[in-house]
């Protein structure tokens, strides 16, 4: 039997105690009722779920999503969802089909690296008009004839689509929730100008997401509080936040934090794969991204401002981020990296929290600067250095 | 005033009974291979009920397959109702036969279990045996426990006394409703023998399990509550090395349900 002793995260607190693994499983978990070892004991999370991520440590889903599952695990995301950018829907489904191949393949191999755990599709059913960094030319409009192109026979073809973000307001939309749902996908509600009326027929539909909330949606107002009103008030949409404190603010968090609380909000990336490869710029789309601070940005056109595109860190930079700005607490941000989101996705029984039987995904972190100190995807440890570096 | 040991009651958290009978029979297994080492008897201190059954199948299927040798070990019941004698099916001592005795063929001269049969007047004199065979034993190494809806462990009903030893106690109402489908139509006794809080706690280890919602309350009783007679289980926090295996029901907070 394996043991990690230190301060676990149960239940939205840090106890003392230890975890027991044995193969890929947790056994059992012991709890102290005195601490020994008070403050200075390694805390142990279960490994960050990541909700929305489009590439990491140099590495894109499309022809490289095993080093990229290696490259997330090495930073303590031991699941996640590779999310991919809107394209024409027959083309979109089918490159769907050949990252969920590669994804089943990478699944079943010994070596540590993150759980994939279904694809994120951002799109194509979005709002033009809240596109923001997506390629206006790529998005579809919601028809039953486009998803079934997109999602493939109804007998399904292991694509692995387990999200899809759409725009409820686009016509035609609440007709493609209902046939999501049928099909067992998740909709998450993004890259949209919806009201909260809009927003609450889609939940009624449905839709159990909120895709990266305030950015690409319709904001707050008194009179009308749109779809980021309606994620904060509604405890049926899991909402995605991300986390560098570019995308939202901090008090947005704080705001957010408050309304929901952690269990409602689902720390993620929305990383593109420049982030984690050390480099500050980056080509996708024929654009090149620079990295400043924590997020990506591309030129818009002759002398336009730059644009804000995906994040430039990890889930473990955010938690460390936030925890150090005095946004959020460690046991905040650990909870909305991990069980959140993987109660979001209705694998709670399987992975995301520290609980017998569950997988023995484990981030251990130096208790003050939340230093990841070791990684363990199912029971198994994850190097620390990058193949060749 | 009674003061928590410093790390006492250690909590493990458990999916199911399956898996902490595993962690239990484990434990078993050593303590009976350093034993050996030793040259002595290990002794094993029993409960009866549905908690208990999936270790002793556990200690069964090790013996069975030849990873276990529990050939010298010796047993010691917690306790047993007044009045039933070891032919009564209903009795502790008949249960013990059925469940784990019998299928292992476990030596009379090494299981010892309080004689319900005993008249009240000779029962001092059984119950400071009993003791006293405990102590020639070398004492209890590894003592399992199960707990009451009202917190007792053995038949230490609330009040108890912290230094109560081997004795006949009068049944709660609680206990007597729990046992009553095992009676019915008759009614359950209303007295029995047990081991006493301090006979527990001499035991070298304590391992106490509880599964499901229904023994949640007592749980957290005995774990966070002041230490009393109100609930003797809350005793073990005494106890230097007191484990108790739960799962996230009994468990409550903090652990999946």
């Amino acid at each position: 039997m394996n043991e990690l002793r230190g301060r676990l995260l149960l239940g939205g607190r840090l106890v003392h105690g230890a975890v027991h693994w044995s193969g890929e499983r947790i056994v059992s978990l012991e709890l102290d009722s005195a601490p020994e070892h008070g403050v200075q004991a390694p805390i142990i999370a279960p490994g960050f779920v990541d909700l929305h991520v489009h590439g990491f440590g140099g590495h894109s889903p499309v022809g490289a999503l095993r080093a990229m599952a290696g490259a997330l695990a090495r930073v303590g995301t031991t699941a996640f969802q590779p999310t991919l950018f809107p394209a024409e829907p027959a083309r979109l489904g089918a490159l769907a089909a050949q990252v969920w191949r590669e994804a089943e393949l990478s699944n079943g191999e010994a070596e540590p690296r993150a759980r994939i755990v279904g694809l994120h599709l951002e799109g194509p059913f979005v709002n033009p008009l809240r596109a923001g960094a997506l390629p206006r030319e790529d998005l579809a409009v919601p028809s039953l004839a486009a998803l079934r192109a997109l999602m493939g026979p109804a007998t399904g073809d292991g694509r692995g689509i387990r999200t899809v973000t759409l725009a409820p307001e686009l016509s035609g939309a609440c007709d493609l929730i209902a046939e999501l749902v049928r099909g067992s996908v998740r909709v998450s509600l993004g890259h949209s100008a919806a009201t909260a009326d809009d927003a609450r027929a889609a939940a009624r539909a449905g839709a159990v997401g909120a895709t990266h909330l305030f950015n690409a949606m319709s904001g707050i107002h008194h009179r009308e509080v749109g779809l980021a009103g309606f994620a904060l008030t509604s405890t049926q949409l899991a909402a995605e936040l991300i986390g560098d404190l570019v995308h939202v603010g901090a008090d947005a968090i704080r705001l957010a934090l408050a309304a929901r609380g952690p269990k409602g909000l689902c720390l993620v990336s929305d990383a593109l794969e420049g982030a984690g490869s050390g480099c500050d710029v980056f080509h996708s789309h024929g654009r090149a991204h620079e990295r400043r601070g924590g997020a990506w940005y591309y030129p818009a056109g002759a002398g336009g401002e730059p644009k804000l595109a995906g994040s430039a860190l990890s889930q473990l930079e955010m938690v460390q981020g936030l925890v150090r700005h005095g946004v959020v607490s460690v046991e905040e941000a650990l909870t909305m990296a991990s069980e959140t989101p993987a109660r979001a996705l209705g694998l709670e029984k399987e992975l995301g929290l520290l609980a017998p039987g569950l997988r023995a995904d484990f981030v251990v972190l130096e208790p003050r600067e939340l230093e990841l100190q070791r990684v363990l995807v199912a029971g198994r440890p994850v190097e620390n250095r990058r193949p060749g570096a | 005033m009674l003061h928590r040991q410093s790390a006492s009651p250690r909590v493990v958290l458990v999916q199911d009974p399956a898996a902490a009978a595993r962690l239990v029979v484990d434990e078993i297994a050593d303590l009976c291979a350093r034993c050996r080492a030793e040259g002595r008897a290990p002794v094993l201190g029993l409960s009866t009920g549905r908690t208990p059954v999936a270790i002793y199948g556990e200690l069964i299927r090790r013996v069975r397959e030849g990873g276990l040798d529990l050939g010298h070990a010796v047993a010691f019941n917690l306790d047993e109702y007044e009045g039933l004698s070891s032919s009564d099916p209903r009795s502790f001592a008949a249960w013990m036969e059925r469940v784990l005795f019998d299928p292992l063929e476990w030596p009379r001269s090494r299981r010892h279990i309080p004689d319900g049969t005993v008249r009240p007047a000779d029962q001092g004199a059984q119950c400071a045996a009993y003791e006293a065979a405990i102590r020639a034993a070398g004492g209890i190494d590894l003592q399992l426990l199960g707990i009451g809806r009202n917190g007792h462990i053995g038949f230490n009903e609330p009040g108890s006394d912290l230094h109560s030893r081997t004795r006949c106690v009068e049944l709660d109402r609680s206990t007597r409703e729990d046992a009553a489908a095992d009676f019915f139509p008759e009614d359950p006794p209303r007295r029995a023998i047990t081991m006493g809080i301090a006979t527990i706690c001499e035991a070298r280890r304590v391992r106490l399990l509880a599964f499901g919602a229904h023994k949640r309350a007592a749980i957290q009783r005995a774990l966070s509550g002041p230490l009393g007679e109100d609930c003797p289980a809350s005793f073990l926090a005494l106890h230097p090395d007191a484990r108790f295996l739960l799962d996230g029901a009994a468990h409550g907070p903090g652990a999946q349900s």
